[in-house]
């Protein structure tokens, strides 16, 4: 969760870091709804979004060890909530494993569609987070009508993500080198004493930022960069990748 | 419960995504017309979201090489109002979405409803009704935030659970009973955490706690005891017949049974060596009892009272006569 390999690929430079955020957020909305409604059966439509994904990729120069497991952190979830669909599903069934099992092809479609979709989503988001500054992407929703109170909030709570970050990991080897190992649910209580901490030392943080902030002229507004209005080539990218999406949902099946 | 992209369909997707947009946007102009009173709300909610996202990474474990970890609705709704609670999980929720790929894209909106509105209004709402009947008090205080907050992460889990089924990826009778049976497990830890943090707050802030707690001493007295106990039993008594009823209403749900019976004997073998094989009642029942549905329910009922006794005792552990002080 460090900045570290955050940091060496948002300050990479390539052709989709520069787009604008805007056309970005709006591009990647794009994608995952597209990727969402299409039904899990259109395998040639999910190759076409993976390629197109990997082309962004590439063309962003990112690493596919950066992309590939951090997508694979949403499987757990299915665990959850889809893992035993092949198991419950009705309609045709197939018996692989010399008939001991029984799965149902809709419950199998349905699986398979939630992690390729699954995937996908979480593969554009990373993209987008690889290449674009958290700044700038805040400045763009501000630009785009979100209200300036919630951007100015998501802004600090970002800045202050990872001090209370690390202020927590430091409790934690403080805990680890009393000889803390988690063994049982009981344990919640040490970690809520630890949380407990933690909540009063963020408040008081609060209390000083809030000072440091009326000192430096804060009026109930942060300041924000003039727009910069779009280029020719932020509307090609919008223009090129809505099409094909439009072209691959409705043509592929 | 972050739900991820693909899990969810369009119009369940667009309605949680309505609701979320205008819960949000009515505590942000809340915020903002308290501003002249409460000035230190902007740096206050960012670093309270800064606070979730980190207390979020202290992981406790539940079972059998499972860990769960703290979810922070109620705490902040019981420290700085539903309201403020639903924004500042909006914006964790959307952080952890867009900058560490938590949660999907289209499933912001649902996974705020779920995490933010259910949890943050549902933990408050409970906490001060619990309040209300419960006795005055730090131990009041305490119990009401305890179970209000195990009941946030249960609330919360059934929604999620029913946007799923209504979006027809996974069957109600199936996914209902697996995600309120592992986070009725991870209630109980929220619900420590909850706890600890709260008294934690109380012993060296009291300042930041709201009106409501009303932290005054009761309890030594005769009729402080009786009260006490009052609230025990009743709440109790509630617990468990809230849980016989619902674990007969799962069961009895479309063709449940015989869809839980499948899918427990399929996937408990690759699933293995998570929670229920080991438990004392493989398959949510109790052993010796024919009729199934009354099994499941006495499975539901004997649940509920562990996690109660264990909750009672902590709150027992956690506030020490001695250590009682006056606000």
């Amino acid at each position: 969760m460090g900045r570290g390999l955050h940091a060496t690929v948002v300050d990479l430079d390539s052709p989709v870091h520069r787009l604008d955020p805007r056309v970005k957020t709006v591009i990647v909305i794009a994608f995952v709804v597209t990727v969402v409604s299409t039904p899990p059966y259109y395998l040639s439509a999910y190759v076409a979004y993976a390629g197109l994904l990997s082309w962004a990729a590439a063309l962003a120069r990112l690493p596919l060890r950066y992309v590939i497991p951090r997508a694979a952190a949403v499987l757990p979830f299915s665990v959850l909530a889809a893992l035993w669909l092949p198991f419950l599903g009705t309609g045709a069934t197939i018996r692989p494993c010399e008939g001991w099992i029984e799965l149902s092809i809709p419950g199998l479609w349905l699986l398979i569609g939630v992690i390729m979709k699954s995937l996908l989503g979480a593969a554009a988001l990373i993209c987008l987070a690889a290449t674009t500054p958290f700044a700038a992407l805040l400045d763009g929703l501000r630009k785009m009508g979100v209200p300036v109170i919630l951007v100015d909030i998501l802004t600090l709570t970002y800045r202050y993500l990872f001090v209370l970050v690390e202020e927590s990991s430091r409790l934690r080897r403080a805990a680890a080198a009393r000889g803390y190992r988690a063994r049982w649910l009981g344990q919640a209580l040490l970690i809520g004493r630890l949380i407990g901490q933690l909540f009063v030392r963020s408040y008081e943080r609060a209390e000083r930022v809030h000072r440091a902030m009326l000192l430096r002229g804060y009026r109930g507004q942060m300041p924000a960069a003039a727009p910069r209005p779009f280029g020719v080539r932020d509307l090609a990218a919008l223009g090129v990748v809505i099409g094909i999406l439009i072209l691959v949902r409705g043509v592929l099946r | 419960m972050h739900i991820p992209d693909g899990y969810i369909s369009g119009p369940i997707a667009i309605t949680s995504g309505v609701a979320a947009i205008v819960v949000v946007e009515v505590s942000a102009w809340r915020a903002s017309r308290h501003l002249e009173e409460q000035p230190h709300m902007v740096p206050l909610l960012a670093t309270t979201g800064a606070f979730v996202f980190a207390a979020q990474m202290l992981n406790f474990p539940i079972g059998v090489g499972v860990s769960g970890h703290f979810l922070g609705a109620a705490a902040i709704a019981a420290l700085l109002g539903p309201w403020n609670a639903c924004m500042v999980m909006a914006l964790v929720l959307t952080i952890q979405c867009l900058v560490f790929n938590d949660g999907g894209l289209t499933a912001l909106g649902a996974n705020i409803v779920n995490m933010g509105i259910v949890a943050g209004f549902g933990g408050y709402v409970a906490m001060r009704g619990i309040r209300a009947i419960s006795f005055r008090g730090r131990t009041g205080y305490l119990i009401a935030a305890g179970i209000g907050s195990w009941m946030s992460v249960v609330l919360a889990s059934a929604v999620c659970a029913l946007e799923l089924a209504v979006s027809g990826t996974s069957p109600l009778a199936v996914v209902m009973p697996a995600m309120v049976g592992t986070h009725a497990i991870i209630g109980v830890g929220e619900a420590l955490i909850t706890t600890a943090v709260l008294s934690a707050v109380l012993a060296s802030r009291p300042d930041i706690l709201p009106s409501w707690t009303g932290v005054t001493r009761l309890s030594g007295t005769r009729a402080g005891r009786r009260r006490i106990l009052l609230v025990v039993v009743g709440g109790m008594a509630t617990a468990l017949f809230l849980a016989f009823a619902i674990s007969l209403f799962a069961s009895s749900a479309p063709d449940g049974l015989e869809k839980i019976a499948t899918a427990q004997r399929f996937v408990a073998r690759p699933v293995g060596g998570i929670a229920w094989t080991h438990s004392l009642f493989t398959d949510y029942a109790a052993p010796g009892v024919k009729n199934e549905r009354v099994s499941t329910g006495l499975a539901g009922v004997f649940g509920t009272a562990v996690i109660f006794v264990v909750g009672f005792g902590v709150v027992k552990l956690l506030v020490r006569p001695g250590r009682e002080r006056e606000t």
